[in-house]
């Protein structure tokens, strides 16, 4: 088995001299994948979730006048300032993201059970400012429920009259829509990354070594066919394995990068998340590498190679939408087709839904069983004449 | 030492709509011994790589039995690919590798440990006078620079049989000179040399004997001499012209 090394290592020393190899496999799976996918997603939870627990400043025109009002806005995190006299010029600039007015009729209205009215002013188009309006809202919005409570409780009527149903919530779902969401991204990248990863040494190391000629005199060796192929292969699993971990790698780091505490709240961001979605990946690297040297091996030439494998990189994308818009709820039957159970189990593990030791080892025979299937027809063609002729 | 026996070789391919048979090889005999450069002579499509393709086991043969050092091309694929030493039409280097990392890998594979391989790789750097480009990647070579690189390659592990596939392709006057004494001295060391070419002046010049081939069968075959007197023809280019039975008379 020494050929079987120096072939290895010359196919993984020659691509590492190609720009483009690198560059897929260390650079755009790795790093542009995550950063291009997770972070618009990761901002976009940030940008949209309100955090009622953080303390904030509002500013109070006519403070004064609602002094419970400020009460109730401090239980609720909310500590109220005296707004500037030109609040209206500091807002446009930005300085203030929203400022209530209480008129001077406010009191009256209130003890005269009238309808009291507060003016909220915020900037539609600033994101802070709306999620703190919606905050205000929220908040003002249950004092005056507690308020209606008062008053008639004050006039004898029970206030549950004017809530004829309640509305009980019971999620049974294993994990809200977003959830999902977030564990369906993280194999996604990595999936995708490995594909990616593998993908130019493959054509390289076949329909190109056929294309630049030099499979004929590396054919007139005295190397076996096996320890050939086998060595071409484990050229191309190095990349896609290392391509694998560096996409987890980068994708746990940038994760932490952008703190975003509701994405740890509906996913679990610790090591050891990542470290299960690449293990449970791990007999991918297996397919994905048979998979891309047979699909290579077939094509005339790297023109045709890079053409096929690039119809086949659409196949690791199809679980991900089965999943995410078709309303599948059980699995279990396809637990050994390959992207997929990895997804699903990726998808149970994150979302603490526990691992069946029989269902890890379905997915691991099934994407390895048809990985060594793809690796014999590879050999099989390398026996075959035709090998040669493009 | 190669020795061919009725070698016959057929492709399919796939002409318009309609799938056909072409007979690239039919019953070709030949036999090479050692100490001797054979000359493999036809013209384009004659079915030269074909037969050498056979002989370096990397297709193969229909019908018939070539047999080289006494392994058989078929059943000792292996064997046979530790005796001989293939350039074949096209040189085939690794662009991103350079002229001494080709052919190390290639010294590497045949079996040569690292020293061994490293001094071996040097001898035929200088042997081919190839200093001043060894350590450059060969991507941008010359064919002339990268032919030598191949060349190199073939004899990395001292090959007893040396089979050389157009080798002069692109080559200048002084390399194909050089090369020309190159493969005279491997012959007096007792090497078997096949070489196919389509130019007669140089089989002429290099091959103590020649087998013509034409459309996958072999014409005559004999010394150079020999081809001329059972001809009839002074030069080589009429008697070839003569052995595969067209007129020595140029068209108008």
């Amino acid at each position: 088995m020494r050929r079987f090394w120096i072939i290895l290592r010359k196919e993984v020393y020659d691509n590492l001299r190609d720009k483009r190899s690198v560059f897929f496999a260390f650079l755009y799976g790795p790093v542009l994948l995550p950063l291009l996918m997770v972070g618009p997603i990761a901002l976009g939870v940030k940008k949209h979730t309100i955090d009622f627990d953080k303390p904030k400043t509002v500013y109070v025109h006519g403070i004064e006048r609602a002094p419970n009002l400020m009460q109730f806005l401090r239980e609720e995190n909310l500590e109220s300032m005296p707004a500037p006299k030109n609040f209206q010029e500091q807002m446009s600039v930005g300085d203030i993201d929203l400022v209530i007015e209480v008129p001077e009729k406010y009191k009256g209205q209130l003890r005269a059970g009238d309808v009291a009215t507060l003016v909220v002013y915020f900037d539609s188009s600033s994101d802070e400012s709306q999620k703190l309006f919606r905050q205000v809202q929220a908040i003002v919005s249950k004092y005056g429920n507690q308020l209606a409570a008062y008053r008639m409780q004050v006039r004898g009527i029970d206030s549950s009259l004017l809530k004829p149903i309640h509305l009980a919530e019971e999620d049974l779902s294993a994990g809200a829509e977003s959830e999902k969401f977030v564990a369906r991204i993280l194999p996604f990248i990595v999936i995708l990354s490995l594909t990616m990863g593998g993908f130019y040494l493959a054509v390289d190391t076949t329909a190109g070594e056929r294309e630049r000629h030099s499979l004929e005199p590396l054919l007139s060796l005295s190397v076996s066919r096996f320890e050939l192929v086998l060595g071409k292969y484990f050229a191309v699993f190095s990349f896609v394995w290392m391509s694998g971990l560096l996409s987890v790698t980068c994708t746990y780091v940038l994760f932490n990068l952008i703190k975003v505490d509701a994405l740890a709240e509906i996913l679990d961001v610790n090591i050891h998340a990542f470290v299960t979605v690449f293990l449970i990946c791990i007999p991918l690297i297996f397919f994905f590498t048979s998979g891309m040297l047979t699909i290579a091996t077939f094509a005339r030439d790297t023109k045709e190679a890079q053409t096929h494998l690039g119809l086949a990189m659409m196949l690791p994308m199809a679980p991900f939408f089965v999943l995410q818009f078709m309303d599948v709820t059980s699995f279990d039957a396809l637990l050994w087709v390959p992207i997929l159970s990895q997804f699903v189990l990726i998808e149970k593990s994150l979302t603490g839904q526990g691992l069946p030791l029989q269902e890890v080892v379905l997915s691991f025979a099934g994407s390895v069983v048809l990985a060594i299937l793809l690796l014999l027809l590879t050999l099989r063609l390398y026996q075959k004449d035709s090998i040669l002729r493009n | 030492m190669i020795e061919v026996k009725n070698i016959s070789k057929s492709f399919t391919t796939k002409k318009t709509e309609k799938k056909s048979k072409v007979h690239a090889v039919r019953g070709v005999s030949f036999e090479a011994p050692d100490g001797r450069i054979t000359g493999l002579l036809g013209a384009n499509g004659a079915g030269k790589s074909t037969t050498l393709r056979i002989l370096a086991t990397l297709i193969k043969a229909d019908e018939g039995v070539a047999v080289i050092d006494g392994y058989d091309v078929k059943n000792n694929s292996l064997e046979v690919r530790g005796q001989i030493g293939f350039l074949p039409h096209n040189s085939g280097v690794y662009p991103r590798l350079t002229a001494f990392e080709n052919i190390r890998y290639y010294a590497e594979i045949a079996g040569l440990k690292k020293q061994a391989a490293n001094t071996r790789v040097n001898e035929l750097i200088e042997l081919l006078d190839m200093q001043d480009i060894a350590d450059r990647r060969t991507e941008g070579f010359s064919q002339g620079q990268k032919t030598k690189v191949a060349l190199a390659r073939a004899l990395v592990h001292n090959p007893r049989t040396l089979m050389l596939d157009e080798p002069t392709n692109g080559l200048d006057v002084m390399a194909t000179r050089n090369l020309r004494a190159i493969i005279r001295r491997l012959r007096d060391e007792g090497h078997c040399i096949l070489f196919s070419s389509h130019v007669m002046q140089e089989v002429a010049a290099l091959c103590d004997y020649v087998a013509i081939i034409n459309e996958g069968k072999i014409a005559i075959s004999d010394s150079v001499a020999g081809i001329r007197q059972v001809t009839g023809q002074n030069d080589l280019e009429d008697a070839f012209v003569v052995a595969v039975g067209g007129s020595i008379e140029e068209p108008a």
